[in-house]
């Protein structure tokens, strides 16, 4: 294995600090903060319905009720009202408009969380139905209604956010001149993320009219920046104090109850405490995105890919959150970690009245590596070669470009993960089919960006006091349970030259720890870890020039360093440097195929991942079996079902989380370490590329064992079955169905 | 809609306790508000999540599930105890193979995970977990945790 030396802490399990406090129950996870004495209780007012006009509200049953204090609406917000991660287009309160499930019209504040939910159940709203939309393709048709009329649309339908076209060599000509075209159409379905722990938090007000809230966040200071204007307070008046958080990936990227929370505490001079349950919490956050990816990739007679023509459409929801980057992102994985050089592609992200969509490990990656690997999976069958051998020889090297003209600047150690995967897996064969239950096995690769490119000035900073008993690190990189807090301690010890149990890691209070961005694109290793080990290497050089630790002053020394990612392009330039770095993996899943039930298992997952080097191997491995997981899960169960905009499935079993009995039993996670240029010891970043390449390995693998491309996920026992059915015909249908009885007759 | 009190005790994590409550009050609501043992969590109050699991009369239940006035006279464990030599190993093992990320399923996972047989297969295990959700992990550090735990003489 390609494993490097250790140096210092790096490359060893230290154990997480926050372990202890997590095993013993007494983490503090926002719900369970004491409750001030003067404490109000707070619970939303939402419309039954997902598009409406609201023309009155009345909250006069409501404040008649005994406990309740006030009833907030959009009249009492001084400021826009208006917040969203990319561009402020959701109402924090509803002013006469409900575009989605998500929208929020009052805020019941009562001395009683009894009282307060009762409160909300009593104000009533003055609401008319509207036909929404909630279709993306019908969305984009002549004379569609407009979903968003309040927004000011450039775009030449108003229903589209954006629309990209991408044209590279020349796709038809290429296409005239290849040996195979293969055509798909993949489609993928909203995707709740369900981390155990709904959105819950408390905001306080000291006497000075300074806010404070305590809450579970991924990017605290974009929580703060959006709030400020929204409320009409300064941003300096505010500050986040992040609770140990529930689980996160991408869900609590953007805004859901912050700015309530803090409008509350504003305007009524006391403590405010929310705490939503599952079902709000899955009303309230946003989906994974829907997309409809119809492709074309052309290949010549010995595998090599010429041209690609590609249509993506993207269902954004009701609001734009990051969708237009979303869209950027998927656009530049679109056709895998290869080297295509003839292209042309259209990119729509359209509103509907579904709920909206944001960030979810993988930020549009992994739709596109499903609709980009199945098409190479097919191409490898129809060519009848081997489909590890075709990606081998379309694999994008070093310095080299991906299909829609993003420049790869540093190591790709992505051949490498392909063949410790492929060896790994061959190791064990398959077993035999038994009865109806038959068995295959498929590959995927995939690539990822670290960080979030595209001009974004991504940073991070990290503040260092080296004093006689040890140092403290300030960095506010949100822990997400990813092991942040963990890895920059390892980062810092070393970097230090100082064991691990004299260093602390100060991530909490916005007041004290300075801005490390978001804890999503994978970027907190680099990002973060970069800051920290150039702050904790200049403290070190430091401290060696004052004559050591016992001769610093008593305060010690304090250092402050800033990490910036290379400078990005915006993808209007072709080929050039959007992302700033990428991880790469692959992987090898095992499954069996029922062909009378269509019921998939994975019985076996091979992942390799390029992750430039692995600070902490027991935290590597523990990102790749829960991607791992959350990659069958995506493939085989999850979905959000909607009813005219309004989410069906409000809790795990019914969103289809995977159980400790659903989740494949056989996980080999391996590591290839290409040495990261950007990277603070070489490291990378994992959280997301782990996930990327399994859902498509495990559609190769239905595919190997029943003959059948399951074209649109979730890869159902129904849909496998049907497209078992429609490729036997229906006299093969009706032949299971008379082994089945056989079978039966025969016991 | 008439709420009577009622007095409920129990035997909590060693010690003799009373509260008065209410009879639609569950076992959750007085571990978390009454005696502000937070470790049990409300994930999604119908028993489809595990993160509420406690130990009643040594049983891993949720507490979302059972009403509180159900527990007059039992004994409840909750993941604060320090005192349960099962829940003790189990705690030990999970931080030894880093058998958590967010933590939030953790106090639930552990309680269940402390009264699965010794001698129980892998199967066995994600069978006995089944009702314990994990969103972090994909559930294989949490069975080499529990496979660690159960091994005679592993710690």
């Amino acid at each position: 294995m390609t494993r490097q030396r250790a140096e210092g802490l790096i490359g060893r399990s230290l154990p997480r600090p926050d372990g202890p406090d997590k095993v013993h129950g007494v983490a503090a996870y926002p719900q369970d903060l004491p409750v001030p004495p003067d404490c109000l209780h707070a619970a939303t007012v939402r419309a039954p319905m997902a598009c409406a006009t609201l023309s009155a509200i009345d909250v006069t049953p409501a404040l008649a009720l005994s406990g309740v204090v006030r009833v907030l609406t959009a009249a009492d917000v001084r400021g826009t009202n208006r917040f969203g991660l990319a561009e402020p287009d959701q109402p924090v309160l509803v002013e006469s408009r409900v575009n989605g499930a998500s929208d929020v019209i009052a805020l019941v504040l009562a001395t009683t969380e009894a009282a307060a939910r009762e409160g909300a159940r009593r104000v009533r709203l003055a609401l008319t139905p509207m036909p929404g939309l909630f279709d993306p393709e019908a969305a984009l048709q002549d004379g569609a209604p407009v979903v968003r009329p309040d927004r000011a649309s450039a775009s030449r339908h108003p229903n589209l956010l954006a629309e990209r076209m991408v044209r590279r060599g020349n796709a038809a000509r290429a296409m005239n001149g290849a040996a195979i075209v293969v055509e798909g159409v993949y489609r993928t379905s909203f995707v709740e993320h369900a981390f155990v722990a709904p959105e819950a938090g408390l905001a306080t007000r000291d006497a000075d009219g300074r806010l404070t809230l305590h809450v579970a966040t991924q990017w605290p200071n974009a929580d703060l920046r959006q709030a400020a204007v929204a409320i009409g307070v300064p941003r300096d008046h505010l500050s986040i104090v992040q609770s140990t958080i529930g689980g996160a990936f991408g869900g609590r990227e953007d805004v859901s109850l912050q700015i309530l929370l803090l409008l509350a505490a504003h305007e009524m001079r006391t403590p405010v405490r929310m705490v939503w349950d599952r079902r709000e919490s899955v009303r309230g956050h946003g989906k994974r995105h829907p997309f409809r990816v119809r492709h074309r990739l052309a290949a010549d007679a010995r595998g090599r890919f010429v041209a690609a023509e590609v249509d993506v459409l993207i269902d954004v929801g009701c609001y734009a959150s990051t969708s237009q980057q979303l869209l950027d992102n998927a656009l530049a994985h679109l056709l895998g970690p290869y080297a295509i050089a003839n292209v042309a592609v259209t990119g729509r992200a359209v509103f509907t009245n579904n709920p909206f969509t944001c960030a979810f490990r993988g930020f549009g990656a992994n739709q596109v590596a499903f609709s980009m690997e199945q098409q190479v999976n097919k191409v490898a069958d129809a060519l009848g070669l081997d489909a590890a051998m075709l990606r081998r020889r379309n694999f994008v090297g070093t310095q080299g470009v991906l299909g829609l003209g993003s420049r790869v600047t540093s190591a790709v150690g992505l051949p490498r993960t392909l063949q410790v995967a492929q060896k790994a897996a061959v190791a064990k064969p398959l077993p035999g089919a038994r009865g109806a239950v038959v068995l295959g096995r498929g590959i995927a690769s995939a690539v990822k960006n670290i960080g979030f490119g595209f001009t974004f000035d991504d940073q991070a900073t990290a503040e260092v006091t080296v004093a006689r008993g040890g140092a403290t690190v300030r960095i506010g990189a949100a822990e997400v349970g990813q092991g942040a807090e963990t890895v920059l301690l390892q980062i810092a010890a070393t970097a230090l030259g100082l064991p691990a149990s004299r260093v602390r890691i100060e991530w909490r209070d916005t007041r004290e720890a300075p801005d490390a961005g978001s804890s999503s694109a994978s970027r907190q290793t680099l990002a973060s870890g970069n800051a920290v080990q150039h702050a904790c290497a200049a403290a070190r050089a430091a401290v060696q020039r004052a004559g050591g630790l016992a001769r610093l002053p008593a305060g010690g020394l304090t250092l402050r360093r800033t990490w910036r990612f290379p400078t990005t392009r915006s993808f209007d330039t072709r080929p050039a440097r959007h992302l700033a770095t990428f991880g790469w993996a692959t992987c090898v899943a095992d499954v069996s195929v029922d062909l009378e039930t269509g019921q998939v298992e994975v019985l076996r997952v091979v992942n390799a991942i390029d992750a430039g080097r692995v600070i902490n191997p027991r935290l590597f491995k523990g990102q790749v079996e829960g991607g791992v997981v959350m990659g069958q899960g995506y493939a085989l169960q999850e979905r959000m079902h909607l009813d005219q905009g309004m989410p069906l499935t409000l809790g795990f079993e019914s969103c289809g989380v995977p159980t400790a009995m659903d989740a494949v039993p056989e996980i080999e996670s391996l590591v290839v370490e290409a040495s990261e240029a950007l990277g603070p010891y070489g490291a990378r970043g994992i959280g997301e590329i782990a996930m990327i390449p399994v859902v498509p390995a495990i559609t190769a693998a239905i595919h190997a064992a029943a003959g059948v491309w399951i074209d649109e996920l979730p890869a159902s026992p129904a849909r496998v079955r049907a497209a078992i059915d429609a490729l036997h015909g229906t006299t093969s249908a009706a032949g299971a169905t008379d082994r089945r009885k056989r079978r039966r007759l025969a016991r | 809609m008439t709420t009577r009190a009622a007095r409920v005790t129990l035997q909590l994590n060693g010690k003799r306790v009373s509260v008065e409550t209410t009879p639609r009050a569950t076992l959750l609501d007085i571990l978390r508000s009454d005696f502000r043992l937070t470790g049990a969590k409300e994930g999604c109050a119908v028993g489809e999540c595990g993160s509420c699991t406690v130990l009643v009369d040594g049983v891993p239940t949720p507490g979302c599930l059972v009403l509180a006035v159900e527990m007059d006279g039992r004994r409840v464990t909750t993941i604060e105890s320090t005192r349960d030599a099962r829940v003790e190993r189990m705690r030990a093992a999970f931080l030894q193979e880093s058998a958590l990320q967010c933590g939030a399923c953790t106090p639930g996972m552990i309680l269940a995970a402390s009264r699965i047989p010794p001698g129980a297969s892998a199967e066995d295990i994600r069978a006995a977990l089944a009702g314990n959700m994990c969103r972090c992990t994909g559930y294989a550090s949490i069975v080499r945790a529990v496979q660690r735990a159960l091994k005679p003489q592993s710690l």
